[in-house]
């Protein structure tokens, strides 16, 4: 019954005509940006946080959360009509996608991508008000180890989920918990490394570092970037409703799709990305005709597609039960809470269950306006792919610089996010991922007080760490991981395996 | 010694420079002990893993690790980036004295003749309908505090 109440008081919140106007304004703008190459999610988020200084926090959280899953909506068009993938989560999506459009099927393609992605994000949904209310009751017990254990735990998975080198990934981290570290210190409230500013007494600003590392790095990256000459499929779009034929081979992929995506949106460094590839492999396995895949099979959308979306509902579960963010876009909706004065986190669903079910309800809603939108959107999508990228980029540049000005009405905040942009571009460039920086910045200040106090209340003895149960398992599962880690580096050294 | 290769150690020679200067600049905090941890603590104990890792992007390997993506050539730097830079910090050393309309219309008509391509008029005319946008969502709508210039905007 509690459960049914909750809904009622979500529904109560998501469905204030503001509200739903900014869950509408959000899930346009994810779709937006998912449909552009090149501009990320995380970069728009970041450009966009500081618009949500200016309205009510409710439905600030609504716009931005809209903002991540309709990204993930909008990804899929790009990678089936241009075979250049919208959003990292829909490289997949190039595979059949495209082929099915040259196959003269594109308006199967982007309907299946579509209402894939709208039963992914709906079921995930579902999920996260099942799961969050049970985590959030468990993370209530968490007194300062665990909460040091969890902040370890979950950067030692967005280190080893890395992309590239694991080593850089670490440093990366280092890197940015340092940042973290800048400003007044919480317990004794000493200042440090403010380098003699007022300015850097207040700590590292998130939104313009995120502009700078997002908005102002991508910008650097496309300046010397040639234009591409996009592969548009030039037909015209028709039958977007998929046939009974798509829709029993897709069936099975799209459930397939949806708890893989689920489950892997929850572990920190994992999340769409990983989803929609599993998706692919496993779907490529279990068909009885493997070979079609690559030549236009529609499973090969189907699963992936649903996989990404499903994804977001399950990164929601940390991020709101225990204010653990697991990418770039979570760390960065992190931020817009903590900018609103909103802690996610185990008292979240207890202080402000209104922002807690508000949000999470909003996002069927959110689902439901991008089925709606997405179908008949198609075509102004496609015209939006024509406006050239040269012409986008000096209004990137204008909004980072706007964006940065209005965190604090001050100069510095500019300085910091051209700074910022200078060292997104190189970390980039050298093999070392934004991610961990980012994550370990925002989760710094947890780990290191987590870290202090339990020092502090065991007078200087580790074994607090281990004594309690549920951050010795925290603890012990980091540590198996980085032994795995290195046992399999040591084993697969000479083979040219990846570092 | 590839070329690659030497940028990742050069990666890692100014890592671990910078973890000395974490060391050095952190100097003066209190780091305590291990039942009274202090504000040093934690960042020294960062800098000296920052130090330690940074060795290990220091030792030459056998195999070849993925270093990111290739630099541009220097022609991209020093006819695309820095001009960009120097324009950027210009508008953030002159916002304050020349107010925001002003400044950003400027910058604008250079970025649009710098990276769109643009004729000189048609860069004017974006630049005056992205200035004039902008102002007014942030300006108008939000209310965003800009700086104004000697004439008064």
């Amino acid at each position: 019954m509690e459960l049914f109440h909750n809904i009622y008081m979500g529904f109560s919140t998501a469905l204030l005509p503001s509200n739903l106007l900014y869950c509408f304004f959000g899930v346009l703008v994810g779709t937006f940006v998912g449909v552009l190459p090149g501009l990320g999610s995380p970069t728009v988020l970041a450009l966009l946080l500081p618009v949500t200084f200016y309205i009510p926090r409710e439905a600030a959280l609504i716009m931005t959360v809209g903002i991540y899953y309709g990204s993930q909506y909008g990804g899929s068009t790009t990678s089936i009509l241009v075979n250049i993938p919208g959003e990292a989560t829909s490289i997949v999506t190039c595979l059949d996608g495209h082929q099915m459009a040259r196959n003269g099927r594109a308006g199967p393609a982007l309907g299946i991508s579509a209402f894939g992605s709208f039963i992914g994000g709906t079921i995930s949904v579902i999920g996260l008000m099942l799961m969050g209310p049970v985590v959030a009751n468990i993370a209530l017990r968490f007194g300062p180890p665990e909460l040091f254990a969890l902040a370890f735990l979950a950067t030692v998975l967005i280190v080893l989920l890395a992309k590239e080198s694991k080593l850089k990934s670490f440093i990366s981290a280092l890197l940015g918990c340092f940042a973290g570290t800048i400003g007044l210190d919480y317990v004794s409230g000493v200042p440090r490394f403010n380098l003699g500013t007022v300015s850097l007494m207040k700590g590292m600003e998130l939104v313009p570092v995120a502009i700078g590392l997002f908005g102002m790095a991508e910008v650097l990256i496309n300046l010397e970037q040639k234009w591409i000459e996009k592969n548009m499929v030039k037909m015209r779009i028709k039958g977007l409703l998929p046939t009974q034929k798509d829709w029993k081979e897709s069936i099975l992929p799209m459930g397939r799709g949806t708890v893989i995506g689920f489950l892997l949106g929850l572990l920190p460094g994992a999340g769409a990305i990983m989803a929609s590839f599993s998706s692919y492999i496993i779907e490529k396995r279990l068909s009885r005709h493997p070979e079609r895949f690559g030549t236009g099979a529609i499973a090969g959308v189907a699963g992936p597609e649903t996989a990404n979306n499903a994804a977001t509902g399950g990164a929601m579960v940390p991020l709101l039960s225990l204010g653990i963010p697991t990418n770039a876009v979570t760390s960065l909706l992190l931020g817009a809470m903590m900018i609103h004065g909103i802690h996610p986190g185990p008292f979240l669903i207890k202080d402000h269950p209104d922002i807690f079910w508000g949000v999470i309800t909003s996002m069927y809603l959110g689902n439901i306006f991008l089925l709606i939108l997405n179908l008949p959107l198609i075509g102004i999508w496609v015209k939006v792919l024509k406006v050239p990228q040269r012409v986008l980029l000096p209004l990137i540049v204008l909004f980072c610089l706007i964006g940065a000005y209005s965190t604090g009405n001050d100069p510095y905040d500019v300085l910091i996010m051209v700074v910022f942009g200078g060292i997104g571009y190189l970390l980039r460039k050298t093999g070392f991922e934004v991610l961990p920086f980012i994550f370990a910045m925002i989760i710094s200040p947890m780990m290191e007080n987590g870290f202090r106090q339990a020092l502090l209340s065991s007078r200087g003895s580790f074994t607090i760490f281990f004594t309690h149960s549920i951050s010795a398992v925290f603890i012990g599962l980091g540590l198996i991981l980085i032994l795995s880690s290195l046992f399999r580096e040591w084993r697969f050294k000479g083979k040219g395996h990846k570092d | 010694m590839s070329e690659r290769g030497g940028l990742t150690r050069i990666t890692g020679f100014v890592i671990a420079l910078f973890g000395i200067g974490i060391l050095w600049e952190g100097r003066h905090l209190t780091r305590g002990n291990l039942s009274h941890p202090g504000p040093g603590f934690f960042p020294v104990l960062l800098a000296i893993l920052l130090i330690i890792l940074s060795l290990f992007l220091m030792i030459p390997k056998g195999k070849k690790a993925k270093e990111g993506e290739a630099f541009p050539p220097w022609s991209t730097f020093y006819r695309q980036f820095i001009p960009i830079y120097v324009a950027l910090l210009a508008f953030i050393g002159l916002l304050e004295f020349f107010g925001f309309i002003i400044l950003t219309l400027l910058f604008m008509f250079f970025l649009f003749m710098k990276v769109s391509h643009f004729k000189w008029y048609t860069a004017m005319l974006a630049a005056f309908i992205s200035t004039g946008i902008t102002y007014f969502i942030f300006g108008v709508i939000l209310k965003s505090l800009f700086p104004k210039g000697p004439l008064g905007f």
